[in-house]
C-alpha cells in the first residue's frame, strides 16, 4: 500500500511539479510574481475538489466516454494556454502584457492541478475510509511529495543552466516539448474511447527506454514519452510541435555558443 | 485576401476528410466484452479476442472502492468508480499477451488480454443486465 501510494502520486503530481520548476526558472525574465503561481495554486486546488465532486457524473455522460472528452478538451485548452504564455513573452511590452501572462501563468497550473490531482485524490479519499491505511496514505504523500521536489528542484537548476550556458530560451523549448506531450495525451484518449482509428504501432522503443521504468515515468511526465506509438499519435505530436514552434517564434539569436566552448574547454 | 481564403479552403477540406474518418469509426459496432472486479480481483482474469480487431471491453467495478483500469501494453487507463461501469476500447492487436492490473491494487487486481486468431467466439459475452450498486 504504502509503494503504492507513493508510486501513484509520482504519477500523477510530477507534472505539476515539472511545471512549477519551468515556470519558477522563467519567473524573473516572464515577469511572474510569487502570487501568481500562489493564485494558480489556490485554484487549482478547487478546481480539483469541484471536480472530484461531479466526477462521477461527468464520466457516465456520452456513453461512459465523458471523462475522456473532458480530459482531451482539457489537455488541449492547456496546450494552447502554453503556447499563448510563451507567445505574449516574445512581446512583454507593457503592464497589460505582463498582467496577461501572469494569467496565462496561473490558468495552466490550476488546470494542471486539476487534471492530474483529481485522480489522486480519488485513491486517497477512496481507501480514506479503511482500517490501518491512513498512516500509510500520509507516509505515502510524504514521501511522494520529498521525491517530486527533488526532481523540480533539479529540473530547476538543469533550467537555470541550459538557459545561462547553451541557450536562452531553453526553459521555452522545453516548456513546448511539454505542451506538445500534453497534447498527445488528447490522441490516447481519444483512441481509448474508438473517436480516432488505431492502427499498428510504428517502433517500440521499450528496449531502450522501458515506459514502466523510473526514467520512462519522467519522460512521460515531462515530454509525454510513448514508448510504442501509433502513426497517429507521431502525426499528432509532430503538428503539435511544428505548430507550436510556429506559433511561438523563437528567436535563433540567443544561443550561447561561446560559452559552449567554456564549458567543454 | 486570396492566401486567406486558400487557407480556409484547406481548412475546410482537411477536417471535411477527418469528420469522414472519425465518423466512420464512431458508427462502427464492436463486440462486446464483460469484466466484473469484485473483491479486487478481475473476473474473468483470461480474456480472449480476436487477432486485428476492434474491441469494447465494458469493466463493472463491485466493489466499494474505485479502481483504475491500467495496461502499459495496451496504452489504456481509466478510472472506474465504486458500483459503476467503464467502457474502453482495445485492438485491433496482434496476437500476444496484453498484462493489464488494477492500478490501485496492483497486488490483486491482475489480469490478461489474450489475442490469438481463433478466439472462443461463444464466449463473447453481451450485457443482459444494467448495473445494479452493490449487486454482482
Amino acid at each position: 500500500m504504502l509503494i503504492n501510494t507513493v508510486l501513484l502520486f509520482l504519477s500523477n503530481s510530477l507534472v505539476v511539479f515539472i511545471v512549477l520548476a519551468l515556470l519558477l526558472s522563467i519567473k524573473s525574465k516572464f515577469h511572474l510574481s510569487g502570487f501568481t503561481l500562489f493564485s494558480g495554486a489556490v485554484i487549482g486546488v478547487f478546481l480539483m475538489l469541484l471536480l472530484w465532486l461531479c466526477i462521477d457524473v461527468i464520466s457516465q455522460l456520452f456513453d461512459d466516454t465523458g471523462l475522456e472528452w473532458f480530459y482531451a478538451s482539457t489537455h488541449v485548452l492547456v496546450y494552447i494556454l502554453i503556447l499563448g504564455f510563451i507567445n505574449t513573452s516574445n512581446k512583454i511590452e507593457n503592464t497589460l502584457s505582463e498582467c496577461k501572462n501572469s494569467l496565462y501563468a496561473t490558468a495552466i497550473l490550476a488546470c494542471l492541478i486539476m487534471l492530474q490531482g483529481t485522480t489522486f485524490l480519488i485513491y486517497f479519499l477512496g481507501y480514506w475510509s479503511q482500517a490501518n491505511v491512513v498512516n500509510t496514505l500520509f507516509i505515502g504523500v510524504v514521501l511522494g511529495v520529498g521525491i517530486c521536489i527533488s526532481i523540480s528542484i533539479l529540473l530547476y537548476f538543469f533550467c537555470l543552466f541550459l538557459n545561462e550556458r547553451f541557450y536562452a530560451r531553453s526553459t521555452e523549448l522545453i516548456f513546448i516539448l511539454f505542451a506538445c506531450g500534453l497534447f498527445n495525451k488528447t490522441s490516447d484518449l481519444l483512441l481509448q474511447i474508438d473517436f480516432l482509428p488505431s492502427s499498428r504501432m510504428i517502433f517500440d522503443l521499450n528496449f531502450i527506454v522501458r515506459e514502466k521504468s523510473e526514467l520512462g515515468h519522467f519522460l512521460k511526465a515531462l515530454l509525454g514519452y510513448d514508448a510504442s506509438p501509433t502513426l497517429l499519435q507521431i502525426g499528432l505530436y509532430f503538428t503539435a510541435l511544428l505548430t507550436a514552434l510556429f506559433w511561438c517564434q523563437l528567436p535563433s539569436k540567443p544561443w550561447r555558443l561561446f560559452r559552449f566552448k567554456d564549458v567543454i574547454s | 485576401m486570396k492566401l486567406c481564403s486558400v487557407f480556409i479552403k484547406k481548412i475546410s477540406i482537411i477536417s471535411l476528410f477527418m469528420s469522414l474518418i472519425l465518423s466512420l469509426n464512431v458508427w462502427a459496432k464492436r463486440v462486446e466484452y464483460i469484466v466484473e472486479l469484485k473483491d479486487h480481483l478481475f473476473s474473468p482474469s483470461v480474456i480472449k479476442i480476436p487477432a486485428n480487431e476492434k474491441i469494447k471491453l465494458i469493466i463493472y467495478n463491485r466493489d466499494t472502492t474505485p479502481e483504475e483500469f491500467d495496461s502499459f501494453d495496451l496504452n489504456r487507463e481509466k478510472v472506474i468508480f465504486p458500483n459503476k461501469k467503464a467502457v474502453i476500447f482495445i485492438g485491433p492487436l496482434p496476437e500476444g499477451k496484453y498484462q493489464f492490473f488494477g492500478e490501485f491494487n496492483p497486488n490483486s487486481a491482475k489480469g490478461t488480454i489474450v489475442v490469438t486468431s481463433t478466439p472462443e467466439r461463444n464466449k463473447r459475452v453481451k450485457p443482459l443486465q444494467e448495473n445494479k450498486p452493490g449487486g454482482a
